[in-house]
């Protein structure tokens, strides 16, 4: 599948997803964290297989559901408290609707995104706002949804050379090869999990568990 | 042959069963109280499900007893179970026994479960575990409704084959949804299954069941959700969970509590969900620590 984008489109998703756009994102982990303090991740490889495990069967998987669910959904408000709801763990949930409301902050006061009357007030799941914007500047999904996953691999790479520690190179290392495999998620996305109202399984009751122990973890930098 | 014999049906209001295909049941209880008393208030079950009533400890909620008579479940069994705790009162749904799903050529056995409770009621399911064969392709339900001034206590647990008898899950399919909402707001959605890994690579997985053969949850949904995390940490819960290769977690959102187990050795994970759950049901509900004869193997 070839994928064409248009100038703005692009430059709108490069500053939404940048490190420098100011939601914080750098200090959450998704539980990467724990995993590592658990010795679960230890290297290039265990990271890899983790990364994928989230694409595949996880916490990724069901946020780039509800990216393009927001996009094409009639209902986001019943969706945005689903996608909530899908997080397990009380740190998870918690990055989610953190990081929702920031995103929401920026972009009303600088994009002029309309939440609407239903997602103005009370918590708000990152991935269904990120959804909203693109869908509001008539982004293409695949596009929208592969930024999306794109910053979150890369978030995931940075919390790893911060922790493990991994190389910076090995860490580009891992958002060169899975070039292919974040395309693929993409469109398993785009394909099979089309029903708004109906999230991608997950298979992450190991994953969790981690976010669970980061709770009581002595020494962390992350906040999930 | 069972050892619990039904109330007589016309002690308690009667008993209305409608002719059904075996495989294709419905049952329906709901629990009311008056005076102080919790009650059978009524029921409803279509073969194969049969429900009972065993006799239980002054103080004690009422006890439903669930079993099929099938002794198992096959591809294209549809069955549901709705349990309704009215204002006030206190009910324990508890299956008769372990539930096991037969590999299926192809249709899928759905279950679903539906489980409300009203303002100040006590609603306890406790888990009796599903068994899954190899080859077994089953989709649960598990929907949840309460009042924001009821407590609730549902628990749920998951055998992958039946190692014993050599029997292991590796192949069929896996989906399984919870959903709860309080005061009807949606709070929790809970979507596990293994279709894009598949079982095998699931299994073996590290984040996965990262060799889990049985996985556990126990929900506690009400006032003491914030408790209900220190006394699973506070415990010996976790030390004991740890020397089993258990894998114990208990997260608080606010309004509700979710704690899982997993580990290499079904029996060990029953063994301290059944540990965890006396202790639960005493310091919330405020019931004596013991779980239904039924329960134990």
């Amino acid at each position: 599948m070839t994928m064409t984008i248009d100038g703005l489109a692009l430059q709108r998703l490069l500053s939404w997803t940048s490190p420098a756009f100011p939601i914080g994102a750098f200090s959450y982990s998704g539980g990467l964290e724990a995993a590592i303090e658990e010795g679960l991740v230890t290297d290039r490889l265990t990271l890899e297989h983790w990364c994928r495990f989230h694409l595949d069967a996880g916490a990724a998987l069901q946020d780039g559901w509800a990216v393009h669910s927001a996009m094409t959904g009639d209902d986001l408000v019943a969706l945005n408290r689903l996608s909530l709801a899908l997080r397990q763990t009380r740190e998870t949930r918690q990055e989610l609707a953190l990081l929702g409301d920031a995103f929401a902050k920026v972009m009303v006061t600088v994009w002029d995104l309309d939440l609407g009357p239903g997602l103005s007030a009370g918590d708000k799941s990152y991935p269904v706002l990120f959804g909203l914007a693109a869908r509001q500047f008539g982004i293409n999904p695949h596009a929208a949804i592969s930024a999306f996953l794109h910053a979150w691999l890369a978030n995931q790479v940075s919390v790893a050379c911060r922790v493990i520690p991994l190389g910076q190179t090995d860490g580009q290392r891992i958002m060169h090869s899975f070039e292919g495999q974040l395309t693929e998620a993409v469109e398993t996305i785009l394909t099979s999990h089309q029903d708004a109202t109906k999230p991608p399984l997950s298979a992450g009751l190991v994953a969790d568990w981690c976010s669970v122990k980061h709770e009581t973890q002595y020494s962390r930098l992350f906040r999930s | 042959m069972t050892f619990i014999q039904p109330l007589d049906p016309s002690i308690d209001g009667g008993v209305v069963k409608a002719p059904g295909t075996l495989g294709h049941g419905a049952a329906r209880v709901s629990v009311a109280e008056r005076d102080g008393h919790s009650y059978l208030d009524e029921r409803y079950f279509t073969d194969p499900y049969r429900l009972f009533t065993p006799r239980v400890a002054v103080g004690e909620p009422v006890s439903v007893v669930l079993s099929t008579l099938s002794g198992g479940l096959v591809g294209g069994d549809r069955l549901s179970f709705s349990g309704h705790v009215k204002e006030g009162a206190a009910a324990q749904f508890v299956g008769q026994a372990a539930e096991k799903v037969y590999g299926s050529a192809g249709p899928t056995t759905d279950v679903a479960f539906r489980l409300s409770g009203d303002a100040g009621s006590w609603l306890e399911q406790v888990p009796q575990e599903t068994i899954l064969f190899d080859g077994a392709r089953l989709d649960r339900r598990f929907d949840i409704d309460v009042d924001p001034d009821a407590q609730a206590l549902i628990g749920d647990m998951v055998v992958l084959g039946r190692l014993a008898m050599g029997e292991r899950f590796e192949r069929g399919a896996f989906a399984d949804t919870w959903t709860l909402n309080i005061g009807g707001a949606l709070q929790w959605c809970d979507r596990t299954g293994f279709e894009n890994l598949g079982i095998a690579r699931a299994k073996q997985n590290a984040f996965g069941l990262d060799g889990a053969q049985a996985f556990a949850t126990v929900l506690y949904v009400g006032k003491r959700a914030a408790s209900v995390v220190d006394q699973i940490r506070a415990g010996d819960f976790e030390d004991r969970a740890r020397a089993q290769s258990i894998r114990l977690g208990a997260t608080c959102l606010g309004t509700y509590t979710l704690i899982r187990l997993m580990g290499p050795i079904p029996q060990q994970v029953r063994v301290l969900l059944g540990e965890i759950w006396k202790q639960l049901r005493s310091e919330t509900g405020g019931y004596a620590p013991r779980l239904p004869t039924l329960w134990s193997i």
